[in-house]
């Protein structure tokens, strides 16, 4: 059968991969915007649209945001300056009454489904309670990477044709009528002709495919994802979307065939009349959304009133102390918002102490082979795709087993075995670690991702050795290209101390599949330890060093770099090739050792106010021996809380924000303007921003919002599926987003992105390219420029910058940053009301 | 001392009803209250063996109270301990303390916080009164408590669509065995003529005289006692229940389907063990059925590829093979393999999540790649039929909704034209009618007109049952076919002489209070909502909670679950009845079995699912 005019497979299949979730295996977790097919509209357009297709609630409910102002969280003169801003002067009080007090009907229907609907209510069948229970074990056997013991046969062949054959072969059937099972076998039917007997009119097919695919968007996106990244799975295997809908198509054939008997059904067409309808236009002018939009702008500007309050008063602040401290050390951290109070901590146990902040990969793109692995794994931001290799050898690490995990319990002997005696072991070591939770195997381990001591190949060798198209190590240009690039960026470019720390980060947490959405998001969902070694490595390297001198980079021969990474959920730090320092360095080493230790013991303790098992109050000592154990605790579903609460971006030196209390809610990226001028450096600073920081930021936007449908909902009954995803349980749906447990703290506002720069340098930087642009213009993430020079502030609004006065004239004051950490109360529950009152709003903090 | 027994019963329950006193955000609370239950329970329970010198016979017993008597019927509430209650007891307040520890910090914040230590008291109430059961009547209690825990925590995520429906699911086995054991226990006592004490077994002595004496009887109850066991325990050809069952929080699902309710079928045959001990029938059924079991479920398992279906096939293939130990007479050797077998998969599932972390871990190390072709030759055809067989979970769900669910539904919806308004008032009057006359000797019937319209009034009760559970309309009109279903099985009992107006009175006065209830919480929910209809789900409880519990009480009072005094009514009922009525009894039992279902289905579908009201997140159906 050739494709009818009025329907292109292709064309249908390649907008169905786009709209559909593009969360990969789950070890490779990656923040994205889940609206990513949106991204062309305006952020508002966008969400409303998509709320009305699919059934997603992407605001608060309006009664939420009602106590939110009554509470202050919002403030009512933004609230009024917002209605007056998009509304005019002159409806303030018509809008404002809406907004107060008018009801309305705020129950989202998604319209997707309605084609399929008709099965229910004229074939009296709900084909989907018979289809995919089936077809999600199928699939989810075919793709599996390890769990099952008997692999889907002849996954080489491609989903349909390893069905085929399995068929084939088989005294039995997946099928419980003739008919699918034949025009299985039959080569000459394609999926068209499959569409031809369940939906009849092919005006109908591309509907009846969208309604299809998102009755479980889970296990669709999953195949759409993996079609196009095969490199996501470790167990490779061959498929496609179009042969899971095949294979779907036959399913609801013999489901249908099974229940209602051969003759006794016919096309959807022939049941009733449809127009069809393109899903995507659908009409979201209406006033509720209005409402909407008005409030959660109002939401969003009264945070970052604030923030721009503050940073406008601590901007003014007297700076430029560092000309008279002499600097002890340098540590440059990841931009991650979680690191934000870490470094507040180090610069406040040590005044010599300078931190800055660049993306966690620090600039060095590669694949990276640990010792005895087979598999490369990315250590860069994940659009990127490296051309280097870095190997690991001389590995202390080794893969050790736990007993209790060993596939030998999944033999009739060995399971016999287990199920008589290991029993008895694994009540002890339950029992155990109820009470004293330590590391095992089956923890994820972020120090153990590399070796400590661990040797790293990281020059290439003359001429450079090429393995699976990848240059193992890099030259010493390609080393001082990187190095250079990264010391302008962040404007280091001068004045180095003895020492300069380079602390990627990564997260240890046990029970938990989202473990790769808590480490480092600039190297693709990893520990960023490698990172930080290679490039200490690069830029201790004598023959970078004189490279850079010649291009005016002078780094003192007294200057050591040192790579070191930080454990976000435990608070341990580990430092790297200490041994290789001279003996002074090493005395400084020591020195600054204990600086970073009592920054983490603060660290912890600012981090403890949330976490209700333990007291911020008690000894230093038990908090942080708690906090490490709760990152080793399999009864502890929130090891850390990831990056919720995170809200801003500040690209701009650290003297700017040094004296705000941001409440580790700011990625902060270093960057400073007076080197700048033209806006070379920036245009490279800000490039990789949105899609990292926008897309952490919409991910857990959207999952708060929804988390049943944008979320993964409670982490509680979740289901390992073939190594790739979690479901609910058995015969459940894939489910991709965030867990409940990671989004209860965020409070769900977009990211705003504050550039120290003059306004129209960051105008031409951000016009350069249509894909940065996109973001900004249409407002998926919110950009103020302050300029450096005037301290004015200007907002990026249709186009242009225009300037902006803060309805705050001052914020508070705090002067000690504990006491105030201390005085935050911990949420009654996590419904967003409650939720938002841990939140601690903005201070300055008086030295 | 024997009073230590009560205590072990009643602890638990006091526990359970302290835990609704704390609102459910005091979470300290709440945990406290089930881990000093737990606690006491265990600590009780091992106080139990050092006190074993003063035990009689190996065994302790107490007589708690004699719920029903007349003439040489009686129903007694008794406990009893030995070495097996013990085992079972002490191994399942430590799996409780582990999993109260676990959870107090695992359900943090989870709305259902307070909910989930309920259930799980709730549970061990069930599961105390199970393992020290002394009579039937009080293993029966224990029994239909630990279903209907299931069914809440299976449903625990009562706002999904996929935990509603597999709750009613699971609860829809557990039913059929609730029944088969009804069956069995009615058996038991023909053949006994007197209530038995579990303590009493070996002095009833030799029980295999009845094989001698009524050899099709005494072969009937032990097979149905191996039935009701395999059921429970997940065995061949019931084992689609289990997977199934892994909805709610994994430490529920741990206790649960990893460890105690799986096992609880084991606990039958080592309990009455006596019973059918000689029975080289029996034996063989076990045997056969235990090879069967394991193989067919350590196949199934292989095909696995979700981590907790994985371990549930494995842990069904291990209980396969203790039922082939106990075919061997290895009775020791079953109760120890139990204990290591329940400890093992309670902490492969409390930890399944890390298997993703373990096992990605080592793949980049060490993973080899399947070969291309792994079937070959005659292998081929051999390997493919399993696959597709264990992949399909050899057609065990399918055949069980194909044949026993549609076929129950064809005849509901068969008598469906039994419940207009007139065709069903005028049964009930008649009937009445005719009972009164007959009482007041007006008239009088023969015995065997009697036994007739009594049959008549069984088999109407049941088709009503029926025609409610398949009923997609007015779920006030599905819910007053239970209760005539019940009137008319009133009417049955009288007319077959089962009792008394006294019985009549206990068996009413649950039922009505039950009915009364039931029609209010549907009737005022109506009123506010509109129509109910059964053909969807509602998912009310997100903004009725006190009506969807109350109504919760009024199905599981109108089903005679022990709550209310209609237990009693049911339990007599049945008993009582000589052999000769074996049709009356299987019509009543049969619809003892349908009505909880029905009247939890109506209460699944008007409070429970994916709410109708979408002002706030709702998941998605597939989810």
């Amino acid at each position: 059968m050739k494709s009818d005019e009025n329907f292109n497979l292709n064309h249908t299949l390649h907008k169905l991969a786009h709209a559909l979730p593009s969360q990969a295996h789950i070890k490779d977790f990656i923040h994205h915007n889940p609206l990513h097919d949106f991204q062309k509209s305006t952020f508002f357009e966008a969400i409303f649209k998509a709320s009305k297709i699919f059934g997603y609630k992407v605001t608060l409910a309006l009664i939420d945001y009602r106590s939110l102002l009554k509470m202050g969280r919002i403030d009512t003169k933004t609230l009024d300056r917002i209605i007056v801003q998009e509304k005019g002067a002159n409806n303030l009080e018509p809008w404002k009454q809406k907004l107060m007090s008018n009801s309305y009907d705020e129950s989202v229907v998604a319209s997707i489904g309605r084609l399929r609907n008709h099965w229910k209510s004229h074939a009296n069948i709900q084909l989907d309670d018979h289809v995919h229970p089936i077809l999600f074990r199928i699939i989810s056997n075919y793709l599996d990477q390890g769990i099952s013991n008997l692999h889907f046969p002849y996954v080489d062949e491609g989903l349909i044709n390893a069905f085929r054959q399995l068929e084939a072969n088989s005294a039995v059937s997946f099928f419980n009528s003739p008919r699918a099972k034949k025009l299985l076998q039959d080569s000459t039917v394609d999926t068209e002709a499959l569409l031809k007997m369940i939906v009849g009119d092919p005006n109908l097919y591309e509907e009846y495919l969208n309604d299809q695919a998102f009755s479980h968007h889970g296990w669709s996106g999953i195949v759409a994802t993996i079609e196009s990244q095969p490199e996501t799975l470790l167990y490779g295997k061959k498929v496609s979307l179009k042969d899971f809908i095949h294979l779907e198509l036959l399913l609801e054939i013999d489901r249908l065939d099974d229940h209602l008997g051969v003759n006794h059904w016919k096309p959807l067409n022939q049941y009733t009349k449809f127009v069809p309808r393109d899903i995507y236009q659908v009409n979201v002018d209406t006033e509720l959304n209005e409402v909407f939009r008005l409030w959660q702008l109002a939401f969003e500007w009264s945070y970052y009133d604030q923030v721009l309050a503050g940073l406008a008063l601590s901007s003014k602040a007297p700076n430029d102390p560092k000309k008279s401290i002499e600097k002890s050390f340098q540590a440059v951290f990841c931009i991650d918002e979680r690191e934000c109070s870490i470094r507040r901590y180090v610069e406040l146990e040590d005044e010599g102490a300078e931190t800055l902040g660049c993306p966690g990969f620090f600039g060095v793109e590669f694949y990276f082979l640990a010792e005895g692995n087979k598999f490369y794994e990315k250590l860069c931001p994940a659009p990127v795709t490296p051309k280097f290799l870095i190997k690991e050898s001389d590995s202390e690490v080794n893969h050790e087993s736990a007993l209790l995990y060993s596939k030998a319990s999944h033999s009739l002997l060995g399971g016999t075995f287990y199920g008589f005696v290991m029993g008895y072991w694994a009540a002890i070591q339950l029992f155990l670690h109820l009470f004293r939770p330590k590391m095992n195997p089956a923890i994820s381990n972020a120090f153990g991702h590399m070796g400590k001591d661990s040797v790293l190949h990281i020059e290439s060798q003359n001429p450079p050795l090429q393995e699976n198209g990848m240059q193992v190590g890099f030259t010493v240009n390609e080393m001082a290209d990187r190095v250079e690039g990264l010391l302008r960026n962040i404007g280091m470019i001068d004045d180095y101390a003895p020492l300069i720390y380079l602390i990627s980060h990564g997260s240890s947490s046990a029970n938990n599949p989202h473990h790769g959405a808590h480490d480092c998001g600039a190297c693709s969902g990893r520990p960023g330890a490698t990172n930080a070694r290679v490039f200490a490595y690069m830029v201790n390297h004598p023959e970078v060093r004189k490279i850079l001198s010649s291009r005016g980079i002078e780094i003192p021969e007294t200057t050591r770099f040192v790579g070191a990474m930080h454990d976000t959920a435990s608070d341990m730090m580990g430092y790297y090739d200490i041994d290789k320092l001279s003996d002074s360095h090493k005395i400084k080493h020591e020195a600054n050792y204990h600086t970073f230790e009592r920054a983490l013991d603060k660290n912890a303790k600012e981090r403890s106010r949330r976490f209700a098992s333990i007291d911020t109050m008690s000894d230093i000592n038990k908090i942080r021996k708690n906090i490490l154990e709760r990152s080793v605790s399999l009864f502890e579903p929130r090891p850390e809380l990831g990056h919720g609460t995170n809200a801003l971006c500040i690209v701009g030196r650290r003297d700017f924000t040094k004296a705000l209390y941001l409440d580790r809610r700011a990625f902060l990226n270093s960057y400073d303007a007076t080197l700048d001028p033209d806006g070379t450096y920036l245009t490279r600073v800000i490039n990789p921003l949105p899609i990292v920081c926008g897309g952490i930021n919409l991910e857990y936007y959207f999952s708060r919002m929804d988390n049943q449908r944008f979320g993964a909902g409670t982490k509680l009954p979740h289901n390992v599926m073939g190594l790739i995803g979690v479901a609910n349980s058995s015969d459940g749906d894939l489910r991709p987003g965030l867990p409940l447990q990671m989004i209860e703290v965020h409070d769900p506002i977009r990211l705003l992105m504050i550039v120290e720069q003059k306004p129209d340098v960051v105008l031409k930087v951000i016009t350069s390219a249509d894909s940065l642009y996109e973001w900004f213009v249409n407002e998926w993430v919110h950009l103020v420029a302050c300029d450096p020079f005037t301290q004015e502030v200007s907002v990026f609004r249709n186009g242009g910058f225009v300037p902006y006065e803060t309805s705050h004239p001052s914020i508070g004051s705090i002067e000690d940053v504990l006491k105030y950490v201390e005085s935050g109360k911990e949420m009654e529950s996590n419904y967003i009301v409650d939720a938002t009152q841990e939140n601690l709003p903005i201070k300055l903090i008086k030295k | 001392m024997d009073s230590i027994l009560l205590a072990l019963a009643i602890i638990p329950f006091i526990g359970f009803l302290l835990s609704f006193i704390p609102d459910t955000k005091s979470e300290r609370a709440i945990h406290n209250i089930a881990l000093i239950t737990i606690s006491l329970f265990t600590l009780l329970s091992i106080s139990l063996i050092f006190l074993y010198n003063q035990w009689t016979n190996g065994q302790l017993s107490y007589q708690a109270l004699t719920l029903y008597r007349d003439g040489h019927v009686t129903l007694t509430l008794a406990f009893y301990a030995d070495i097996l209650s013990i085992v079972y007891a002490v191994i399942g307040g430590i799996i409780g303390l582990m999993v109260i520890r676990f959870s107090k910090f695992y359900m943090h914040r989870d709305r259902g916080y307070k909910r989930f230590f309920s259930h799980v008291l709730l549970f061990y109430v069930g599961y105390s009164i199970v393992v020290f059961s002394g009579t039937f009547t009080t293993l029966f209690i224990g029994w239909e408590i630990l279903g209907i825990t299931s069914f809440l925590l299976i449903g625990f995520y009562r706002q999904r669509f996929l935990p509603t429906k597999n709750a009613l699911k699971v609860f829809s086995y557990f039913r059929l065995s609730d029944f088969l054991l009804l069956l069995a226990v009615w058996i038991i006592d023909q053949l006994a003529h007197k209530e038995i004490y579990f303590g009493d077994f070996a002095a009833l002595g030799d029980w295999s005289h009845f094989s001698q004496s009524s050899p099709l009887l005494y072969t009937g109850v032990a097979i149905l006692i191996f039935t009701v066991a395999a059921i429970k325990s997940g065995q061949f050809p019931f084992s689609s229940w289990v997977p199934r069952a892994m909805e709610g929080p994994t430490t529920s699902t741990a206790i649960f389907y990893g460890s105690l309710s799986i096992h609880i079928g084991v606990f039958l045959l080592l309990r009455l063990y006596p019973l059918w001990d000689d029975s080289m029938i029996v034996r063989l059924f076990l045997g056969v059925g235990g090879v069967i079991s394991s193989i067919i479920a350590f196949k199934i398992a292989r095909v696995q590829s979700t981590v907790k279906t994985q371990i549930a096939f494995h842990s069904i293939s291990q209980i396969g093979i203790m039922f082939i130990e106990l075919s061997l007479g290895w009775y020791w050797v079953a109760l120890a393999h139990f204990v290591s077998n329940a400890f093992f998969r309670t902490y492969q599932l409390l930890v399944s999540p890390s298997v993703l972390n373990y096992l990605i871990h080592h793949q980049y190390s060490g993973f080899e790649h399947p070969s291309d072709k792994p079937w070959t030759g005659a292998l081929k055809n051999i390997n493919s039929t399993i696959y597709i067989l264990s992949t399909k979970e050899w057609n065990m769900d399918y055949l069980w909704y194909k044949y026993v669910w549609q076929t129950v539904k064809k005849i509901g919806e068969l008598a469906h034209a039994l419940s207009g308004k007139w065709i069903s008032s005028m049964f009930i009057l008649i009937c009445s009618s005719i009972y009164v006359s007959d009482r007041l000797a007006w008239i009088h019937f023969d015995e065997w007109s009697t036994h007739i319209i009594a049959l008549i009034a069984a088999a109407v009760a049941l088709l009503w049952t029926l025609s409610s559970l398949a009923y997609r309309g007015d779920a006030i009109k599905s819910w007053i076919l239970l209760i005539l279903s019940q009137i008319s099985l009133l009417l049955s009992m009288l007319f077959n002489h089962m009792g008394d107006a006294s019985v009549a009175i206990l068996f009413l006065s649950g039922i009505i209070v039950a009915a009364g209830t039931g029609y209010y919480c549907l009737y005022s929910l109506a009123k506010m909502e509109g129509k109910l209809t059964l053909d969807k789900y509602y998912g009310h409880i997100y903004e009725y909670k006190t009506l969807g519990t109350l109504f919760l009480l009024s199905a599981l009072g109108i089903a005679g679950f022990p709550l209310t005094p209609s237990f009693i009514g049911v339990d007599i009922l049945l008993t009582h009845q000589p052999l000769s009525s074996w049709v009356v009894v299987i019509i009543m039992g049969v619809n003892i079995l349908f009505i909880e279902i029905s009247a939890l289905r109506i209460y699944s579908r008007v409070f429970l699912g994916q709410h109708i009201k979408a002002y706030h997140p709702i998941a998605f159906r597939s989810s």
